[in-house]
């Protein structure tokens, strides 16, 4: 997007200088520069540098001679000569609009926003209504993300009505596709599909405008307008690989399922070196539950792109949400090789390794993970969640008051503090710990559980049962809970309700041990079910539903 | 595929179960083992690699008076191979030792009859017949085996001829009166059932049908398939009729388990103050199970609302070994049960009206103890402080996790836990001392062999020979050991001892099986710290009669006959 929107910058900042330098007089020199200057318009590009630089033999310190050799010099590539040109043009003429708003140009297109924007800043300051300029200021804060100083901007260039069908020009469209795209980061949700509904009218049949503003909408979020104009594209303009693999991935996005399985699917046929398609089938598959697809998809497209993270990294997710973190563990692994800065592979490893029992690799993983991002509280929280998992409480307890310390009100390590409080029979400070908790996290199910629990075993069996039913209300999935409401009940001698409970704890539990998924899990022979933990929170461990890229 | 790295290599510093040492802490037990007969003793069970169950959990040990010469004396069961079982070769025996005196032992398996040759789990002593001479079950995989004890240094299995010749596979039994007509019944738990002719996979079948791959993998390796996944077997409750024969009870009883858990140990015991002995069962990998006695012939089973079911998380655990203890000195009995590595062992707290509490993390037993896979268990007072420490046989069994940076280790350092007022802190293990040492364990038992008032223990090691260890505290206290000789049954079991000296009165109950497929010198010993006489000693007999007896003097055996009161 970012490389799109610079690329068009340059485009229109061409007819902007040749407008600019034909406005020059009729004195010997201007009229050998307009000469110069017609010639680059013919992209007769030698004749106008030669004609430029006899100028300059005998007129050195003409600012607009450096200007005008600055823009041919551009154009042919010679970026740093042009550059130097500009530079001596601004030096003997400090607010020459013309080389100021060119200069910019250039230093977009070489990848040097920041200075870009400081250039056409700098030609607003002195000419506030530089048409050109407000655009190209416009699109490069939208390319930074900096929508909200973009939106305006782009208003004033697209001007009052932005849209109308007078609007031909290519220029014009992707003015208007980038003020749609600032539209929808700012939130201007409505202003954005009745711009892009505009844009698509004034643009009925072209599907290069079409498709560039599904995408804009894709990126948006507006799947469901994407999907209508990735499919209208996909009619003009038939069979075409780009078109179907974004189709597939609106769909996708969309929930619709089978019909982004048929559009990747047909995309990959169109381009069958491509490893994206398989990857994104993969996704796909797994969000329909078919696992086996998913990790033939992946494989797939890692056979094609062995250097593919993502592709890893999801073999390696779909491993784990099927309990298989012992075969999960090298695809997590080969992703973080292949790119070490993702947070999310490191999290997910260690993750790999908790749930694989492999408590002190993970350990090992989050601390190494620590050193690079000094500050995570993530991190931090499933370091001690692992120390936990091995009974390793001292250094679970560091770990968690580490996460306190950058976030105080983190009611998922007060909760596991007081746990372990709880455990070492410090059952005050744990009861004060899991309050807490709970006041900060009303809907925390760990910490109803093992308060619940707590009272329990401190006999406090009437004040555990409210905790535990709002426990159960949280989270009715877990047997562990009714199995402390049963023996809550069972010593008031309420005795229907405590088999009533046990009942319930039986059933649940005999559905636990046989929830296996599809691909079997890796529960162990012996009674190896580790300690007892609660649930990773998902905003921790990283888990969720749906299949998603890092 | 394959792995790739994600940094530097992994260095794994905290393998726990092995090399854990103190140079500062005191020398308690010293391995005596090389000295003695029993180095020549050598368990085996199966191959190496342990491809199937039945090649891993086995065997117990036992410390008993066999010919009633005052000295306990050790038998030690041994394993089999399939070769073995199907009559392929010489099976491996088990081994009687004869307690010389001064730390020698004979070897007196032969002329006692007691060489088993069958893939030996459990021994429970009990005096069945009446006799005054201590008598043997030894459960086994294939059929079980009763040792009367002629009295005269030999023994002659009976089982087949007095009904309890069980088959199947046979673990920890116990013997027990529950039925208060005098003469001892035999409750023997069954573990899984297994068709020689239609194993399970072995590791290097893995994937192959028949059972559940999820059951045959410990972190994604392949392992031996079970007990999850394989079928169990029910337990049996034998009862005794008045002409010495046995009939099974199981179902009239309400102990056959049809739930068919896999059991590993068990215990009559009394639970409550109903004066009835009640039982209680560790199953592995499935939930124990506590019967309390309703005096009729029936017992009614409370496991979950007693709470010893599961652990405090309502987890069930893979229980093997059981010891009995009052550790807080209330006047309860409590439990302590071993559970597999990657998990906690489990320290149930009886809160009386048969309600128990797991205490184990606050009682200072489960952070320590995660790593190990632990079997035999027993509450003893090392130090004679009058407070029960506690002692943990570990071994995993899996050989496999040698070859894995897994925290845990095949071969296991034993634990030991001091009891300092109701809290257990581990016991340090100087360097090359024998808590520091590391064995495939299994069975334990506990007894004073050389008599010296401190508490020695033999450990029977899976493939590989036993460990005798010594006591050799120093700064131990005063203490007392009592043989109970009640009406019937004569030995006793069923017992309770209260002893009382100052402020504490410690509880001892006299109870056949249990640790783990063990069983103990059925001496009662008691530390009695600095106390120089013991204030009370109330005797509660199997019949439900109670007794206050005179302690003559401490820091000695005496003999406590019902009705006739002690004697040195």
């Amino acid at each position: 997007m970012k490389h799109k929107e610079v690329r068009f910058i340059v485009c229109a900042l061409c007819v902007s200088l040749w407008l600019q330098i034909a406005s020059y007089g009729q004195t010997p020199t201007q009229t050998a520069l307009n000469e110069a200057a017609a010639l680059l318009q013919s992209h007769r590009f030698d004749e106008a540098e030669t004609a430029t630089r006899k100028i300059l033999t005998t007129n050195p310190e003409n600012a607009d001679a450096h200007a005008l050799l600055a823009l041919i010099l551009d154009q042919r590539g010679n970026h740093s000569e042009a550059e130097r040109e500009y530079q001596t043009a601004l030096k003997l003429k400090p607010n020459l609009v013309s080389a100021l708003s060119n200069f910019g140009v250039l230093l977009a297109r070489t990848n040097r926003p920041t200075e870009a924007i400081a250039k056409f800043e700098e030609v607003l300051r002195l000419d506030p209504k530089h048409g050109r300029a407000i655009f190209n200021l416009g699109a490069l804060y939208a390319a930074r993300g900096d929508y909200r100083r973009a939106v305006p901007l782009l208003e004033k260039a697209a001007g009052t009505p932005a849209c109308n069908p007078e609007m031909r020009n290519p220029g014009d469209r992707a003015l208007l596709l980038t003020l749609v795209n600032a539209y929808v980061h700012v939130e201007r949700r409505d202003d954005a599909l009745g711009l892009s509904r505009c844009i698509e009218e004034i643009s009925r049949d072209d599907s290069r405008t079409l498709f560039t503003l599904a995408l804009s909408l894709a990126e948006a979020r507006e799947y469901a307008e994407a999907v209508r104009l990735f499919q209208r594209t996909n009619e003009l303009r038939p069979h075409t690989y780009e078109v179907l693999y974004n189709l597939g991935l609106a769909l996708y996005n969309l929930d619709r399922l089978a019909e982004a399985e048929e559009a990747l699917s047909y995309a990959a046929t169109q381009a069958p070196k491509e490893a994206d398609p398989y990857y994104r089938l993969g996704l796909v598959a797994s969000a329909q539950g078919d696992t086996k697809a998913a990790l033939a998809q992946w494989t797939a497209a890692l056979e094609l792109r062995p250097v593919f993270p993502e592709a890893n990294f999801m073999i390696g997710e779909e491993l784990l949400k099927n309990r298989l973190a012992e075969k999960a563990i090298p695809f997590y692994e080969r992703a973080l090789d292949q790119s070490k800065g993702q947070l999310v592979y490191h999290l997910r490893l260690g993750v790999a390794n908790v749930r694989g029992q492999r408590y002190e690799r993970a350990r090992e993983i989050f601390t190494r993970a620590l050193g690079k991002y000094p500050d995570n509280s993530n991190l931090y929280f499933l370091l001690g969640y692992s120390a936990r998992a091995e009974g390793q409480y001292d250094q679970a307890v560091a770990a968690f008051q580490k996460v306190l310390k950058l976030q105080p009100d983190n009611a998922d390590a007060l909760s596991n503090l007081g746990y372990i409080a709880s455990q070492r029979g410090e059952h005050v400070e744990a009861e004060r710990l899991l309050r807490r908790a709970i006041q900060l996290d009303p809907k925390g199910y760990p910490s109803y559980h093992d308060l619940g629990r707590l009272l329990v075993k401190l006999k406090r069996y009437e004040e555990a049962v409210p905790l535990l039913k709002r426990g159960i209300e949280l989270n009715d999935k877990d047997p562990g809970i009714r199995y402390q409401l049963f023996l809550a009940y069972s010593r008031l001698r309420r005795k229907d309700e405590a088999e009533k409970e046990l009942a319930e704890f039986k059933r649940l539990d005999e559905a636990n041990r046989h929830g296996a998924t599809p691909l079997a899990a890796t529960k162990p022979g012996a009674g190896m079910e580790g300690e007892t933990l609660p649930p990773l929170p998902a905003a921790a461990s990283g888990d969720s539903a749906k299949p998603r890229t890092p | 595929m394959g792995g790739a790295s994600t940094g530097a290599p992994a260095t794994y510093t905290s393998r726990r179960t092995t090399g854990i040492t103190d140079p500062n802490a005191p020398t308690v037990f010293e391995d005596v083992t090389d000295k003695t007969s029993l180095a020549n003793f050598r368990h085996r069970s199966g191959t190496k690699t342990k491809d199937y169950i039945f090649e891993t959990p086995s065997g117990g040990a036992a410390i008993f008076d066999y010919d009633g010469d005052g000295r306990p004396d050790i038998y030690l069961l041994n394993g089999s191979t399939i070769a073995a079982m199907q009559g392929k070769e010489k099976p491996p025996r088990a081994a009687l030792y004869r307690n010389l005196g001064n730390w020698k032992f004979e070897d007196v398996t032969d002329k006692a009859g007691v060489a088993n040759e069958r893939w030996g789990f459990g021994v429970a002593v009990g005096d069945y017949d009446n006799d005054g001479d201590p008598d043997m079950y030894v459960g086994n995989f294939g059929v079980s085996r009763l040792y009367q004890n002629n009295g005269n240094g030999t023994f002659t299995d009976v089982a087949e001829k007095l009904n309890v010749a069980r088959r199947g596979w046979s673990t920890g039994a116990t013997w027990g009166d529950y039925d208060g007509d005098g003469r001892l019944d035999l409750f023997v738990p069954g573990y899984v059932q297994i068709d020689l002719n239609n194993l399970p996979p072995s590791p290097s079948e893995a994937g192959k049908g028949g059972v559940n791959q999820n059951f045959c993998q410990f972190r994604g390796v392949p392992v031996m398939c079970g007990p999850r996944g394989l079928t169990g077997e029910g337990d049996t409750l034998y009862h005794q009729k008045p002409d010495g024969t046995f009939e099974d009870v199981s179902v009239k009883a309400g102990v056959n388990d049809p739930e068919r858990y896999y059991g590993f140990s068990a215990a009559f015991v009394r639970i409550d103050d109903d004066k009835l002995l009640d039982l209680i069962v560790v199953n592995d990998s499935t939930p124990n199970q506590l019967y309390i006695n309703k005096g009729n012939g029936k017992f009614e089973e409370i496991g979950y609302p007693s709470g010893v079911a599961l652990n405090e998380n309502g987890r069930e655990q893979a229980g093997m070994g059981l010891a009995i203890g009052d550790y807080d000195n209330d006047g309860r009995v409590d439990f302590h049960v071993t559970n597999f590595s990657d998990d906690s062992n489990t320290l149930y707290h009886n809160d009386g009206d048969t309600n128990f509490t797991d205490v184990t993390f606050q009682a200072g037993l489960g952070e320590v103890t995660i790593p190990f896979l632990g079997w035999g268990t027993g509450f003893l007072d090392y130090d004679n402080d009058g407070w029960l420490d506690l002692f943990v046989v570990n071994g995993h069994v899996y050989p496999v996790v040698d070859a894995h940076q897994w925290g845990t280790s095949y071969a296991q350092q034993s634990l030991l836990f001091r009891n300092v007022k109701g809290k257990f802190e581990r016991v340090g293990a100087p360097p090359n001392s024998a808590l520091a040492n590391a064995w495939p364990g299994r069975g334990l038992a506990v007894g004073d062999l050389d008599g010296d008032g401190r508490l020695d223990l033999v450990i029977n090691n899976l493939d590989a020979k036993p460990t005798l260890l010594r006591n050799v505290a120093t700064s131990t206290g005063h203490w007392l050991r009592l043989r109970l000789i009640a009406k019937a049954p004569l030995d006793a079991i069923g017992s309770v001892a209260l002893v009382t000296t100052g402020a504490i009165r410690q509880r001892q109950d006299v109870f056949s099986g249990a640790i783990y497929c063990s069983q103990n010198d059925m001496t009662l010993h008691f530390g009695l710290g600095a106390a120089t006489k013991v204030d009370k000693l109330e005797i509660h007999w199997p019949d439900g009669s109670s007794e206050i007896v005179a302690v003559p003097a401490i820091d000695r055996t005496i003999t406590v006959t019902q009705g006739k009161g002690a004697k040195q």
